[in-house]
């Protein structure tokens, strides 16, 4: 009996040895399976995985990215992911805008800054951060009036001297000047009007430029009659198109044509036509260059605006629908019409969408532009000194400050803002 | 594959095991978020314990946490940074994992977010370190980034 009791005492004594030398090891293989799992599961995290996360970063930390290793260098630079990321980064981050203003005091500096109004906050704070500008352009003498964009997160800054840049990348390019209109030849020009875009064929950032003609003897305008000239980014330089490229005569309403208005390569200017038969009758177009052809177009706009004279009627895109549209305000209703071309190809189809109703702040305030496919953005010099964005989904308009307590002019230019990987850099 | 008619489906609950042998409880509806879960429950009934090979007991309780305050429809931004505050960057990087495995897509861009924001002022060694990832490149194209690099934020000058 005892020896029976002994026996058990001595087994349990021996599995409890067993099991106080072994179970630590036992523990720590079990720990050890899971960091193996891990380190396996995230040394060959699959480029997906890689990409959802990078696409999340700014495009200036994506700079660095590209120095991590070799696949990352080529996931990174492949076209594929440039495209990819403008799309889906720019998403998560919406409604970011970029402001031009210049500062009050003598100096003519612009400065350059960066909004992110904070959505769905009652206060309607704004987080606001200046672009750091390369010094060179930080002088008396040079200054932006215009700012125009976004393609593909590349802007033009129009005033002296002009500027393409990816603020996103704190890349900057001076445009060379043109020189093309040659006073020997008897005329100058006075006023221009710009517009950019991209060229998918040839990968390449051009600027169109439309300037009108004097003549130098007389001192007269030239009515209806305008140059047309084209910068290419990689070529780096500006040649002249040929005068039978335009369908003159025309003449552009500035005032209609303030809103950068780029969808399907093309860009477009509110125009019209004096009609020689009738006195006074004027035939409204919108002029389309398109970059890849590099031809223009006139397409016909239906009588929208009661009177040209008395109701401000603006171009703009509507991105999502790649089409073009017009916003405009009735002069007596107080409210804006939204007309849109149902098919862009299709000179018939322009249709009223909808109404935006009465917003009193805006009235008689410049028009800045679309944002999405349904927000629209006005200039408002009030008090609250800024912009009205109006949402036209939620019916919500709320307010987004920009004056510094006064310290700038209210002569601001805002655009949407967007991140992007496109570099300016280029061979030449 | 027959399901049971419950009396009360709202209160169903599915096991779960780890990688590690634990058994969690999680509510069906919280299940259905993660695809990986649903798809298992689908093929075995619900009335197994679903085996997930490769999580481990010690995510699974936060993973199950984000699903149980998203079926109540109360996932707010503080929440968000609340759930991570505390976790360091290799322990969101584990749940990250988990929750691509389970395929639970809320959580995933959640966390796919936070991971970007950790690593957003972070140096390219650090970046290297967490990817398990080396450094491939020789000195000559690790230069040749450099310049690159540099064309940015330094802008041209105009007789370039």
């Amino acid at each position: 009996m005892l020896s029976f009791f002994i026996f058990y005492f001595l087994l349990f004594l021996a599995i409890n040895k067993i099991l106080y030398t072994k179970l630590p090891l036992f523990l720590k293989l079990q720990r050890t399976k899971r960091d193996m799992v891990i380190r396996r599961s995230m040394d060959n995290l699959p480029q997906e995985l890689v990409s959802n996360i990078l696409s999340r970063l700014p495009s200036r930390e994506l700079l660095k990215s590209k120095c991590v290793c070799k696949s990352w260098y080529n996931l990174i630079t492949n076209p594929y992911f440039t495209t990819n990321y403008y799309s889906f980064h720019n998403k998560i981050h919406s409604h970011n805008l970029l402001v031009i203003q210049r500062p009050l005091i003598s100096s003519l500096k612009t400065n350059i800054s960066l909004l992110s109004p904070t959505l769905n906050d009652p206060k309607n704070h704004v987080s606001s951060s200046l672009i750091n500008l390369p010094k060179e352009y930080i002088s008396d003498h040079k200054y932006w009036s215009e700012i125009i964009g976004p393609c593909n997160g590349i802007y033009v800054l129009q005033g002296n001297p002009n500027v393409m840049m990816n603020p996103s990348l704190g890349q900057f390019k001076t445009l060379p000047e043109s020189h093309l209109i040659d006073s020997s030849n008897g005329i100058y020009s006075l006023t221009d009007y710009a517009s950019f875009g991209f060229d998918p064929k040839t990968n390449d950032y051009k600027v169109i430029v439309l300037k009108d003609v004097w003549l130098k003897e007389t001192d007269e305008r030239q009515k209806g009659y305008w140059t047309s000239e084209l910068y290419s980014l990689n070529s780096n330089s500006w040649r002249k198109l040929d005068s039978k490229a335009l369908p003159l005569p025309i003449e552009i309403r500035s005032s209609s044509s303030q809103v950068y208005t780029y969808v399907n390569h093309c860009c477009h200017w509110w125009s019209f036509v004096n009609d020689e038969n009738s006195l006074g009758t004027k035939q409204d177009f919108v002029l389309s260059f398109d970059m890849v052809n590099e031809v223009f177009r006139k397409i016909k706009v239906p009588r929208i605006c009661e009177s040209s004279n008395e109701t401000f009627a603006t171009l703009v895109p509507f991105e999502e629908s790649c089409t073009i549209g017009v916003i405009v305000r009735g002069n007596v209703k107080k409210h804006f019409d939204v007309w849109m071309m149902k098919d862009y190809w299709n000179e018939g189809s322009w249709i009223k969408q909808y109404s935006i109703d009465p917003i009193e702040l805006v009235i008689n305030h410049r028009f800045m532009g679309v944002i999405g496919s349904n927000n629209f953005l006005w200039k408002c010099s009030d008090d609250d000194d800024g912009l009205v964005l109006h949402e036209h989904e939620s019916q919500k308009t709320r307010g987004i400050k920009v004056n510094d307590n006064g310290k700038y002019d209210d002569s601001f230019r805002a655009v949407v803002y967007k991140e992007s990987l496109v570099s300016l850099q280029r061979g030449n | 594959m027959a399901q049971e008619a419950s009396s009360s489906t709202s209160s169903k609950t599915i096991s779960l095991k780890t990688g590690d042998g634990e058994i969690f409880e999680i509510e069906a509806s919280a299940a259905k978020q993660m695809k990986t879960v649903q798809r298992l429950i689908d093929d075995l009934g619900d009335d197994i314990t679903i085996p997930l090979h490769n999580v481990f007991s010690k995510e699974l309780p936060k993973i199950i946490e984000y699903y149980k305050k998203d079926i109540t429809g109360e996932i707010t931004k503080d929440f968000e940074a609340e759930f991570v505050k505390d976790l360091n960057d290799d322990e969101v990087k584990v749940l990250f994992l988990a929750a691509n495995y389970l395929d639970a897509n809320k959580l995933f861009e959640f966390l796919s977010q936070n991971i970007a924001d950790r690593l957003e002022s972070k140096s390219v060694e650090y970046v290297r370190k967490y990817f398990g990832v080396e450094n491939d490149f020789t000195p000559e194209e690790e230069s040749k980034l450099r310049e690159e690099r540099a064309w940015s934020f330094r802008g041209i000058k105009e007789d370039e």
